[in-house]
């Protein structure tokens, strides 16, 4: 499987760090920059830039803010984007008083937004001989740097996304950070401590500062809840030459899922692309629920909690089906994009493949033979969990769309009025008053809802069916007892 | 006979075949949202909000042969539309459609 989160970086990294615990050797300096400055970015990009709103809002974003700012002097910022004056201090070492004023005077190139200047950050002099780790070297630091660098692309990448689906829960992006936060300082405290312990003692002066600064960092954040939605935030690599069926499931998923996403993202999306979405999320429910079934049979049963799974994806089968049809009668008159439409077919294809040849049903045992059922539950898994998330921006659509007018249907088959009279008689098409379409907004919700349902109970079901392929590692260290 | 006027017609024509193509898969399907008789009912009817997103949904008259018949009036709805005539990307809706009617032949032809 190629897809990997933010947890299971974390978990790799806490590996290497038992493994640099029991290493004597002493820590060079180029590799220890590496790895302070890889560190800091990844803070930064978990943390991201300071944000306003309501006073709760921006005093629980500024906490976390205040213990960026308290690390020492970084040896490298981001590489690109923009900085506040405030992060330019804290990058230059310098008082803020001092860079506004250098910023007022034209010496620090800067624009205004309307609230605060801004800093392309490659207009900043920065320490260009630190450089990442190198990702072949065998030292455990270095590969510890590597893995954080990983963690710190994925969060620059995925930032909007994992934003978006921790909003949408019940808790809010800063709670759901401290966690996550707080296991990125433990690593780094680790990491500094060791190389003040193994020196050498012309090269701690740095270490020492961070490790005291991580130390502190982490009363900061006080008594944190274990565990946040964002560990679960998935980097995607799909094969990009799919042979195996495997392969051609994992890489169908990806590409309509970012398909998909593009297209709903549109300023006004093509209404045949929700109708497919929804299609697609019955066929993907479907082929989960066939698998799920098929993998009592090679493991040990689960019982109770994969029939769950069954009759929630089901469930929201029978939603979709209902939002499908409400959908169809209206249009935005947009035409669905050539990449959506090519994507969607080779995940019709590849679906169909894997529960059905041609019309007809596979056995179980046909299923288990051309196909790993584990891995493919793993990669629904996250495909459900997508469709959720795509329903769920869908449940946003009806209301601008109606109240712009810019959901269409034939004059004929809506209220008759005066001013229809004569779009009736010529068969023409004219928007929708938000009054008439109720169905639409009230099946957007349910099925959100029952989508989200089916992806919790998918994650389960899969969780137990298939612990050792898709766990984090984490959870299976927690879960197991040593022997003393 | 003017074509360019024709062309919207025709472009219209051949999504209500297909909109009709897919409503027979669907009716295939029999209720069943696990058939995959379903889910190429909402590939045919995305392949008809490509050729004209905006199509009366009055149904052409029904033909025999159900799911193939009516892509295989799409699809020659769509070749009678002289090149240049069309929207560029007409070609490739049209693929599509053939694409789709293969699909179906080796369906039928494994019924």
């Amino acid at each position: 499987m190629t897809t990997t989160t933010l947890g299971d970086l974390l978990a790799r990294a806490d590996d290497l760090c038992r493994e640099l615990r029991d290493s004597p050797d002493p820590v060079p300096l180029t590799a220890w920059e590496s790895f302070d400055a890889t560190a800091y970015l990844l803070m930064r990009d978990l943390v991201g830039p300071a944000r306003t709103g309501s006073r709760a809002f921006a005093l629980s974003h500024a906490a976390l803010c205040r213990v960026i700012d308290a690390y020492p002097a970084p040896l490298r910022g981001a590489s690109t984007g923009s900085v506040g004056a405030r992060e330019v201090a804290h990058l230059l070492g310098r008082p803020r008083s001092a860079v506004i004023a250098n910023i007022r005077k034209g010496q620090i190139p800067s624009t205004w937004d309307g609230r605060q200047y801004l800093v392309d950050v490659t207009n900043l002099p920065s320490r260009q001989d630190v450089r990442p780790a190198d990702p072949l070297s065998p030292e455990p630091l270095p590969r510890l740097s590597c893995t954080l660098g990983v963690a710190a692309d994925l969060m620059a990448e995925h930032r909007g996304q994992v934003t978006h689906d921790v909003d949408a829960g019940f808790e809010t992006l800063d709670s759901a950070t401290a966690p996550v936060l707080a296991h990125v300082l433990g690593i780094i405290h680790v990491a500094a401590s060791h190389a003040v312990r193994v020196g050498p003692l012309s090269d701690i002066d740095r270490p020492l500062a961070v490790a005291r600064y991580s130390a502190t960092a982490l009363d900061m954040l006080g008594d944190v809840r274990r565990g946040s939605p964002m560990l679960a935030a998935a980097s995607f690599s799909p094969p990009s030459n799919p042979v195996s069926l495997n392969e051609r499931l994992e890489s169908g998923l990806r590409q309509w899922v970012t398909a998909a996403r593009a297209e709903l993202n549109r300023t006004v999306p093509s209404t045949d692309v929700i109708r497919n979405v929804m299609n697609q999320g019955i066929h993907l429910y479907a082929v989960s629920a066939r698998l799920l079934e098929a993998a009592e049979f090679p493991v040990e049963p689960v019982g109770d909690t994969a029939a769950g799974a069954r009759g929630s994806l089901h469930a929201a089968m029978e939603a979709m089906s209902q939002a499908d049809r409400l959908w169809g009668s209206v249009t935005t008159a947009m035409r669905p994009s050539h990449e959506y439409v090519a994507a969607a077919r080779e995940l019709h294809a590849v679906l169909t493949d894997v529960t059905h040849d041609g019309l007809h049903p596979r056995g179980i045992n046909e299923i288990a033979k051309n196909l790993d059922i584990g891995q493919s539950l793993a990669d629904l898994r996250y495909a459900v969990r997508d469709v959720a998330d795509l329903v769920r921006d869908i449940q946003q659509l009806p209301d601008p769309l109606l109240r712009s007018g810019l959901l269409f249907a034939p004059a004929s088959k809506l209220t008759p009025s005066v001013e229809r009279l004569h779009d009736r008689a010529a068969g023409r098409y004219v928007a929708v008053l938000p009054v008439e379409a109720p169905d639409l907004v009230t099946a957007a919700v349910t099925v959100a809802r029952g989508s989200d349902l089916a992806a919790q109970a998918l994650d389960r079901a899969v969780s137990q069916a298939f612990p050792f392929t898709i766990a984090r590692r984490g959870d299976l260290r927690r879960a197991s007892v040593p022997e003393l | 006979m003017n074509t360019t006027n024709n062309c919207p017609q025709l472009l219209d024509l051949a999504a209500e075949h297909l909109t009709a193509a897919a409503r027979h898969a669907e009716a295939n399907a029999c209720g069943d949202l696990t058939s995959p008789w379903h889910s190429l009912a909402g590939q045919i009817q995305l392949t008809a909000g490509g050729v004209s997103p905006v199509c009366d949904d009055e149904p052409v008259a029904p033909r025999p042969f159900g799911v193939q018949d009516h892509l295989n009036a799409a699809l020659t709805v769509l070749d009678s539309i002289p090149s240049g005539l069309g929207p560029p990307d007409i070609g490739v809706w049209a693929w599509r459609v053939a694409d789709l009617r293969s699909l179906v032949t080796a369906w039928a032809g494994q019924a």
